[in-house]
């Protein structure tokens, strides 16, 4: 497999003190799209700003595309497009001359660019905004534009960073469909966000770091399986009584029980008739219960359990 | 890639509205309310020729020959404009005359001549600027004498007559350069400084044009910047291209505000046109590099870098005179470093210099000095700018 990005051993501290990234290593394959999780300040962020060479790092390498990435590698930077959590577009330029203007920074031929900016306006389907500007853009409009800004040289390596924070839910659709089907043109992309959901949808691999250390990397169905959790049952009981959750915790193959609102969400590892056990218990305690549902554990629990914390803590 | 971003910079600092309006209309209403002002105090204070008064030293050396001799000329009724009305005295009548305010001020010729004033003053003011420049021009005139015998002697005379040979050199010096003549016909009127000030004002705006257009190359700065920052175009290209586009607006907002100066407000910048647009080039060219300069500093906000600049153009505007010319001469008299460092005043100064006509050495010591000024501002400038990552952003 060719790989698109490998970092190794990659170490970064502020000031000295802080370590933001803590000996990181790993790679991103051609074509795919890397899932980039962690809460916030675990290193998502500045993993990618020393990939990008904005910001010194301490230890480590990192190539791109098989060449050692430094500052001034403007050949390998041409390759890449970059989609920044902040907007970064000029208020004074339209949304046509905005992405203009930053496809010109890579392609000189007019012609060229005249048809790349056309091909980028219709990807991030804003032909009835050409002539806008952004401050007359809804939030998910100008996160459309700051995506076409940075995918309208056709970039071979895409870093998006947190590129659907603040958007309505058709925006963010759209969103992960054109990077969806940027990945099938052939990019490969870098994704960071703090939507699980997302991330089960279109990428291909996910690293999980906090502290910025590496916990995890895989398939999501690797993550699942590496995970140890096989079922997850939530029950909304009437009676809440402590006893019951002690006594809960005695049934077979049960990892743990937590609660989330008003459901208590018990975690099983693998084995068989976990629905039934509770079932049996519950009738036979004679236990009322409002919802009680089974399914298969999400990314989230894998966050959950190899963090400690909620992805949006 | 430098005329792609160039173009586009042109545009985007061109849409900024509050840029447009410190860098083009602000001047103009400054420069209207000034005119409305000091139009009536100029119309009143024609220029009469001062009131002073010169004490001879019982000592006779060739510096204060030479001194009393440029006197002798600025006082010369005869001239087409007589900048004193001199009268020979001693020195406990002429403090006597100061202190009855008949005098403006009294001179003590001697090797190295001192100006005695009691206030702070226009004509102070000038007859501070003439001692000072006479001081430079007797310096010159010695260098001048000293080559001229050594090329005589040179070519075989044992004997030059050391005299003619420095009446010579002073009579070139002094009537070509020293004179301070009205070169417009029109009255010289010191309220010029006032308006001197306001250009040099809108020089070193510049600055907050050239920063806005380099800060959006700095990944530290902005998002743009970290955008612009990760292109395949070098950062110097970016920055001189930006920097450029900046200078091109400021010198077009200065284009204005001569023009509206000069045609509806009839402001005299007398007749060396050339070296007054040169001036203004390098001039504005000080604050660009003043800009870019605060750009690079580091742990400022954008907002607190672009108060900074506007703070120190507007104090510095003070100090040279834009309130009113005594505050320059007191400057110029009690902190006279601060004038030096002061790039406003170095501009202030070679407009005033070019309009009264004191000296073309004055003038090219304001244009060296505003080229140093920004050389060095611009070469500490590159080594923030040179930079490509950050320890944090």
């Amino acid at each position: 497999m060719n790989n698109v990005i490998e970092v190794s051993h990659l170490t970064k501290s502020y000031r000295h003190t802080i370590k933001a990234v803590d000996d990181l290593s790993f790679d991103v394959h051609e074509g795919e799209i890397l899932g980039l999780l962690g809460p916030n300040g675990s290193g998502k962020s500045t993993t990618i700003n020393c990939i990008l060479s904005l910001l010194s790092y301490e230890g480590g390498e990192i190539k791109i595309f098989h060449e050692t990435m430094r500052p001034d590698s403007y050949d390998l930077k041409a390759k890449i497009g970059v989609v920044f959590q902040d907007v970064a577009v000029f208020e004074e330029l339209t949304v046509q001359e905005n992405i203009n203007y930053f496809c010109g920074l890579y392609v000189n031929d007019r012609t060229l660019r005249r048809q790349y900016v056309e091909e980028a306006i219709q990807f991030a389907e804003l032909e009835n905004y050409r002539k806008f500007y952004p401050k007359q853009l809804s939030g998910g409009l100008l996160r459309r534009l700051n995506i076409a800004c940075g995918i309208a040289h056709k970039p071979k390596l895409l870093f998006a960073d947190e590129a659907t924070a603040s958007v309505d839910p058709q925006s963010r659709s759209q969103i992960l469909n054109s990077i969806d089907q940027l990945r099938k043109q052939g990019t490969t992309v870098i994704y960071t966000t703090h939507y699980m959901e997302e991330v089960e949808q279109i990428c291909d691999r996910v690293l999980i770091i906090d502290k910025g250390k590496k916990l995890a990397a895989g398939t999501i169905d690797e993550l699942k399986e590496h995970s140890g959790i096989h079922e997850k049952i939530s029950i909304e009981l009437r009676e809440n009584d402590e006893r019951h959750v002690e006594e809960l915790r005695q049934l077979p193959d049960v990892l743990e029980i937590r609660r989330s609102g008003a459901a208590l969400i018990l975690s099983f590892q693998e084995g068989s008739n976990h629905l039934a056990d509770l079932m049996d218990y519950l009738q036979s305690n004679h236990l009322h219960y409002d919802k009680i549902y089974s399914e298969r554990p999400t990314l989230n629990d894998v966050f959950l359990e190899l963090t400690g914390k909620e992805l949006r803590d | 890639m430098f005329a792609h971003n160039f173009l586009y910079t042109l545009k985007i600092l061109l849409g900024r509205r509050s840029l447009v309006f410190w860098t083009m209309a602000f001047p103009l209403i400054l420069a209207t309310l000034f005119y409305l002002a000091f139009s009536n105090f100029s119309a009143s204070s024609q220029f009469e020729p001062i009131r002073i008064a010169v004490v001879r030293s019982e000592e006779k050396t060739e510096n204060s020959e030479i001194f009393e001799s440029a006197i002798a000329t600025l006082s010369d009724p005869d001239q087409e404009t007589q900048v004193f009305k001199t009268h020979y005295t001693t020195a406990a009548k002429a403090k006597q005359q100061l202190a009855d305010n008949k005098i403006a001020g009294y001179i003590i010729s001697s090797d190295q001549p001192s100006v005695h004033i009691k206030e702070n003053g226009i004509e102070q003011t000038i007859l501070k600027s003439a001692v000072d420049e006479i001081l430079v021009d007797t310096d010159i005139i010695q260098h001048a004498a000293a080559k001229q015998i050594e090329i005589e002697m040179r070519q075989g005379n044992p004997n030059p007559d050391v005299q003619s040979i420095t009446q010579e050199a002073a009579d070139a010096v002094l009537n070509e350069d020293v004179k301070i003549k009205d070169i417009s016909g029109e009255h010289l009127d010191p309220i010029m400084v006032e308006f001197y000030t306001l250009l040099a004002m809108v020089c070193m705006y510049s600055g907050t044009i050239g920063m806005e257009a380099v800060s959006k190359h700095q990944a530290n700065v902005n998002a743009q910047g970290k955008r612009t920052s990760i292109t395949g175009v070098k950062k110097s290209t970016l920055v001189f291209s930006s920097a450029l586009a900046s200078w091109l607006i400021q010198l077009a907002a200065l284009t204005v505000v001569f023009l509206f100066t000069y045609h509806v407000l009839h402001i005299d910048y007398g007749t060396h046109w050339m070296q007054v647009i040169l001036l203004t080039c390098v001039g504005s060219l000080a604050g660009l590099c003043f800009g870019i300069f605060v750009c690079t500093l580091p742990k400022i906000s954008q907002p607190n870098k672009d108060s900074l600049i506007i703070t120190l153009t507007m104090v510095g505007s003070f100090l040279s005179g834009m309130m009113g010319v005594d505050m320059k001469y007191f400057i110029d008299k009690n902190m006279p470093l601060v004038n030096k460092l002061n790039p406003v005043a170095m501009i202030t100064d070679g407009y005033y210099a070019l309009y009264t006509n004191i000296g073309a050495a004055r003038f090219y010591e304001d244009l060296f000095s505003l080229l140093i000024f920004s050389g060095i501002l611009l070469v500490i400038a590159i080594f923030g700018l040179r930079r490509q990552t950050y320890d944090s952003l």
